[in-house]
């Protein structure tokens, strides 16, 4: 794995558009903003957390194998009695590479449930008997995110984002799962490093090069820049249908400051893992490495973070456990980075899936899958998050108990992670209601 | 050519009597039938009163009640609704029509009473049966009083739009003065032209790309052909490894387009687009031919656009046996991009063609909370447990067009693979699909989806989604506050889109007529409103007109049709709108990303805005390196024209050349017609002259150099890479000229015209 990491920082030297905003107000344009609470002429600052990185393991990962340890032979075919960190028991699940389907040099990059609880039981909340009450992949996916199962709430990250710093171009960033936004917080997807520097400083010929000049000079580029807004403020001012009012506001607010891209902070080069069969958990852990570079340059308050191939109907003793693995060790990566750069503090992360696979298996051979099941599980660590904590159950056949006497629900997840986040009495969440009660899982 | 089963009648028949926005609840002086159930029986009473029962899952269907409602989550729900209720109209007990006497406890009703005679649900019922004695009509939804409100573009500025979409270019000046001279009925014939174009299917290819994501395969050389088993297909293996880079990357092409070019092949050729399924062969270019081992014939081996019909033999237990082709249903690329496992079961295959196929989303229909504790009460919960059938009753028998084909290997073909007993039979809809069809059951499968009315309906969605980058509207929810005027701008869009299903299926299922009918709608030439929209007429039109940003790809080829390049990487000359920023910009890779962003974000806005800086640097000087009657950009001006006198007085001749050459500029990047004396030519103008003062004087005192930029002198084609002559190069900039066009350029790249549609 290459993992340079030390940091080039650009300086902006005045590549700056963050006048676009003043330029349409004295030039008398009354900005309608699309997202309900943005403040037009707001000038950006810096966001400085909470952050909220939200990891779906995408298809359905079966618990039992991971946070839910279960000694029915029916339901675990792998390990024997459960092992414990501290309060939370786990799967003890044996890992080897070779056994897994990949190669020798894949091994440094899975992480086995002992290594991963031994480390973070003490910074883990666990919630197990969570009930999505769907086997389908997308209302789980849904409900695991928005604590909704029908369609219409925006996920967590994004109305976090929303309420949280609106204003910030790069407020929410998605690399899958659940994202929708319902229109309240723009959306954002990374690519590559060199890309990024390249739209980070679009005036400068090559960002990479500390020699480079730039296309025009900047008084040049301020002065096409008002152009460009006075023109798109006299199109606004002549357009009546909404379609086009709206993707013009949207125009106007994305180049409202985007000098704020100038203070990204990228590492210098992105990690790269051998072989094609860890492309996924590479791309994992450089989505993470850039999310860390927004949260550190103060553009983004949530993250998604995705890794797929959970959804093992076949093979699953071999498929699901491999994928466990690599989720573990991407997790186990984002926390480690997040300290080293003095963000682990602010740092919350959940993670958790469409929902879960079971009871048992769908066939008695080695080869045989896990189908379908409601009933999964979540966990949490880091900022504002309670440690070495267990919540919930489910019985010997991976029905969920009651917890408080209610059986928890994606909602109740979602209520408390309103709450931790600050967020619960917003207008903006108000708009967007949860059903159950609050249980205060985090309190 | 398809009959028109059961269920067509229900659309056409109902989009005879369909209006959509001329409803009474606008004040408008038009409410057809239709819209009178709609808004006063469907909405008000059926789906709040009786669907909960009366739905195919309902309780009421379980009983084997006659009376049966579609929800909303089926396509084309209202239409087929209303015109069920007109047959039923006329039944009656002792004199009163049942569809009063049921909900009235006046005969025996498992529902039981759910209002009273002369209650307003009695009433609107009563009204809706005496009017559909004589149904009112009204114009169809293209007329219908909201899209009224619309200034649509004219039929030469629609021509620009279209062409740039379709084809990539510029309309030429024949084209425009056709359309200039013939309006509406020589543009029609105009897109038909286009639509003839290698161009468009490029674009024929991406549009279904987005709904079928096979380009995954292109994701690098080789992973296309390694999905094929080597058995069937021996040259995937040795032979393929065999073969040079460049060839195994047209192979690898090749093999991952086939179910894309085959819709490109059936709209090529006029086939009715039923053939996309229900095709007995496939389409081979030359070098996909070669990997399955055919010999095809072809007139010219390296053209990757020749496509030649063939069929696919695999050899099973000693014995050649004949693929079951049936269109793309068993395109190994589709095969393996919707996979299966012995216990999914063709399951996700056969929600993925009621999705692609009937505009059916089976997840919409079952979405409701599921008990866990009810699954292990039944030993087969996917046939018993009524949670469960609700889907499976639907979807199991398609899964059986797949019963042949291998739970491991996708495309591998098992001629004696056993159907699974413990599931529904396979079929579609209440047809049982006969045993002696098992062996051709794709082919069996396709005829009845390409018969359902629902067909058409997709295709036209997937266009209009395309077209237009919007999805379809749903029905909107019964407890949304806005929920009259959104169920008008519902209605006239699904009486629109429906109107353009029947003419599809009028022209025997003629692709580009649905493409010409998304294309003359106001949804894709709406650009501005007659007169300012009052709150409920922003609603109703609130997906109408343009405003859609350019996808990437539609994005890169506007970019060379508007300024004579490609932005391209200077090492592999590589679209960099396909590659480096391809995400970045909101496009899909077909794979892990497969929706497309919407609306603008910062880090795209920072994407044009280095586009509009590069493309200014590259084309600028090199256009001036041309004759005046060959430049793309430049053909008023020169590099000496300029606009004052050192001393700062105005040079008359020059400023209107200058002002000439804006005028055609905005025109040709932004398809804007303005007069000389336009305030947007006066900005534009203005913009040109103080960056011109600017950099003249700063030049003249040396406080800027006169050399331009390495990457924007003119000495390279940028589409070429191939280096001019020394003496040819424009390599400095003394009069400051190069860089204020650049200037302008920039200013015009980084337009809302330029970059939405």
């Amino acid at each position: 794995m290459t993992r340079k990491h030390s940091r080039t920082s650009i300086s902006s030297t005045g590549n700056s558009r963050r006048g676009f905003l003043k330029l349409a107000a004295l030039s008398g344009l009354a900005v309608a903003a699309p997202f309900a609470i943005r403040r037009a002429a707001a000038e950006l600052t810096a966001y400085d957390g909470p952050y909220f990185v939200l990891i779906h393991a995408s298809g359905g990962w079966d618990p039992v194998y991971l946070c839910d340890p279960k000694t029915n032979p029916e339901l675990n075919r792998l390990y024997g009695a459960p092992a414990s960190a501290g309060s939370i028991k786990y799967a003890p699940v044996p890992i080897s590479a070779a056994a897994l389907g990949l190669g020798a040099d894949a091994d440094p990059y899975l992480m086995s449930n002992q290594a991963f609880f031994e480390k973070y039981a003490a910074k883990l909340t666990v919630i197990n008997g969570i009930d999505t009450s769907t086997n389908n992949h997308d209302s789980g996916t849904r409900t695991t995110w928005s604590g909704q199962i029908q369609e219409g709430h925006p996920s967590f990250g994004a109305l976090a984002a929303a309420i949280r710093s609106p204003d910030n171009p790069l407020a929410y960033i998605s690399s899958g799962g659940y994202d929708a936004t319902q229109g309240i917080v723009p959306l954002t997807r990374m690519g590559d490093l060199d890309t990024l520097q390249k739209v980070a400083f679009p005036d400068i010929i090559s960002p990479d090069d500390p020699e480079s000049g730039r296309y025009l000079p900047k008084s040049r580029m301020d002065r096409i820049r008002e152009a460009n807004a006075e023109r798109l403020g006299a199109q606004l001012e002549g357009q009546r249908l909404p379609r086009a009012k709206t993707a013009m506001n949207e125009l106007f607010l994305a180049r409202a400051d985007d000098n704020a891209l100038a203070g990204l902070s990228f590492p210098d080069d992105l990690v790269t893992l051998p072989g094609y069969e860890l492309s996924d958990l590479q791309s994992m852990m450089q989505q993470s490495q850039l999310a860390l570079s927004a949260f550190q340059a103060g553009l983004a308050v949530s993250v998604n973070l995705n890794l797929g191939g959970f959804d093992t109907h076949g093979n699953h003793d071999r498929d699901q456990i491999r994928q466990l693995a690599k989720l573990l060790y991407g997790v186990d990566f984002l926390m480690s980075e997040a300290e080293k750069l003095g963000l682990g503090g602010q740092l919350t992360v959940i993670v958790s899936s469409d929902f879960a696979r079971g009871p048992g298996y769908n066939g008695g051979d080695e080869y045989a899958g896990k189908d379908h099941w409601p009933i999964t599980s979540a966990m949490m660590m880091g900022a504002g998050i309670p440690g070495d904590r267990l919540i919930g159950s489910t019985d010997d056949q991976q029905y969920a108990q009651p917890h408080k006497g209610a059986t928890l629900t994606p909602a109740h997840v979602h209520r408390s992670l309103r709450a931790l986040a600050g967020i619960s009495d917003h207008e903006l969440a108000l708009r967007f209601p949860l059903a159950g009660e609050d249980l205060g899982l985090f309190s | 050519m398809h009959t028109i089963p059961l269920a067509r009648p229900l659309l056409v028949a109902a989009l005879a009597l369909a209006t959509s926005a001329c409803s009474g609840l606008r004040g408008d002086d038009c409410e057809s039938t239709r819209d009178s159930f709609t808004n006063k029986v469907w909405g008000p009473v059926m789906s709040k009163s009786c669907i909960s029962c009366h739905r195919p899952d309902g309780i009421a269907a379980e009983q084997n009640a006659e009376f049966i409602l579609l929800p909303s989550s089926y396509p084309g729900f209202l239409d087929a609704n209303f015109e069920y209720i007109r047959g039923i109209a006329g039944n009656q007990y002792n004199g009163v029509p049942l569809l009063l006497a049921k909900p009235t406890g006046m005969v025996d009703h498992g529902g039981g009473k759910l209002f009273d005679e002369g209650s307003d649900q009695y009433e609107a019922i009563k009204k809706l049966l005496d009017e559909l004695e004589d149904p009112v009509e009204c114009p169809l939804g293209s007329d219908s009083a909201d899209f009224a409100k619309v200034d649509e573009l004219d039929a030469e500025a629609t021509l620009r739009k279209a062409s740039l979409h379709l084809v990539g270019r510029l309309p030429t000046d024949a084209e425009y003065d056709r359309v200039k001279e013939g309006g509406d009925d020589e543009l029609a014939i105009v897109l038909r032209e286009l639509m003839e174009e290698d161009a468009f299917y490029d674009r024929l290819v991406d549009l279904f790309n987005d709904r079928f994501l096979t380009d995954r395969y292109l994701s690098y050389t080789g992973f296309a052909v390694n999905l094929l088993n080597q058995e069937d297909f021996p040259n995937a293996g040795a032979w393929y490894e065999a073969q040079s880079e460049e060839r195994r990357r047209s192979i690898n092409l090749a093999v991952a387009r086939e179910p894309l070019d085959l819709i490109a092949y059936v709209v090529r050729n006029d086939r009715p687009f039923t053939e996309i399924l229900t095709a007995p062969y496939m389409v081979f270019s030359p070098f996909s031919a070669e990997l399955y081992g055919l010999s095809l014939g072809f007139s010219d081996p390296d053209d990757p656009r020749e496509l030649v019909e063939g069929t696919l033999k695999v050899d099973h237990e000693g014995a050649q046996v004949s693929y079951p082709h049936a269109g793309v249903l068993t395109s190994p690329m589709f095969l393996n991009r919707f996979p299966t496992t012995p216990t999914n079961r063709n399951r996700h295959r056969a929600r993925k063609l009621l999705d692609l196929f009937l505009a059916t989303d089976i997840l919409r229909i079952a979405e409701r909370p599921i008990d866990p504790t009810e699954a292990t009460k039944y030993n087969n919960p996917t046939r018993d447990n009524p949670d469960c059938i609700v889907c499976h009753k639907m979807m199991d028998p398609i899964a059986g067009a797949f019963q042949k084909f291998g739970e491991y290997d996708q495309e591998e073909l098992i001629p004696d693979q056993e159907w699974h007993q413990d599931m529904y039979a396979p079929g579609f809809a209440d047809e049982v699909m006969p045993t002696d069809a098992y062996g051709s059951a794709p082919q069996w499968m396709a005829t009845r989806l390409t018969q359902d009315p629902r067909f058409a309906l997709a295709t036209v969605y997937t266009v209009f989604t395309g077209l237009t980058g919007l999805e379809p509207l749903t029905y909107p929810a019964d407890d949304d506050p806005d929920f009259s005027d959104k169920l008008a701008a519902w209605s006239a869009q699904d009486a629109l889109l429906g109107e353009i299903a029947a003419d599809f299926v009028a022209a025997d299922d003629d692709l580009k007529t649905a493409i010409s009918g998304i294309i003359l709608s106001p949804y894709f030439r709406g650009h501005n409103a007659k007169e300012a929209l009052s709150e409920g007429e922003a609603l109703r039109l609130a997906g109408v007109g343009g405003g859609r940003i350019s996808t990437p790809e539609l994005l890169a080829r506007k970019i060379e049709a508007t300024t004579g390049a490609r932005w391209v990487r200077s090492w592999d000359l590589a679209e960099y709108l396909l590659t480096d920023y391809q995400i970045l910009y909101g496009g899909i890779d077909s794979d892990t990303i497969t929706q497309r962003l919407g609306s603008m974000s910062g880090l795209m806005a920072g994407v044009s805005a280095r586009l509009a800086n590069e493309v200014a640097c590259q084309t600028t000087a090199w256009d001036f390196t041309k004759a005046a009657d060959a430049r793309t950009l430049f053909p008023y001006v020169e590099l000496g024209t300029m606009p004052e006198t050192a001393a700062g007085e105005e040079v008359p001749g020059a400023v209107e050349d200058i002002r000439a050459n804006i005028q055609y500029l905005h025109e040709r990047i932004l398809g804007e017609r303005l007069e000389l004396d336009s305030p947007e030519v006066d900005r534009t103008y203005a913009l040109f002259r103080d960056l011109w003062r600017g950099g003249f004087d700063d030049v003249a005192n040396e406080a800027e150099d006169d050399w331009l930029p390495w990457q924007c002198q003119g000495r390279v084609d940028p589409n070429t890479g191939v280096e001019l002559a020394e003496a040819d190069r424009i390599q400095t900039d003394e009069n400051y000229t190069v860089r204020a066009w650049m200037g302008v350029m920039v200013h015009l790249l980084s337009d809302y015209r330029f970059l939405y549609e």
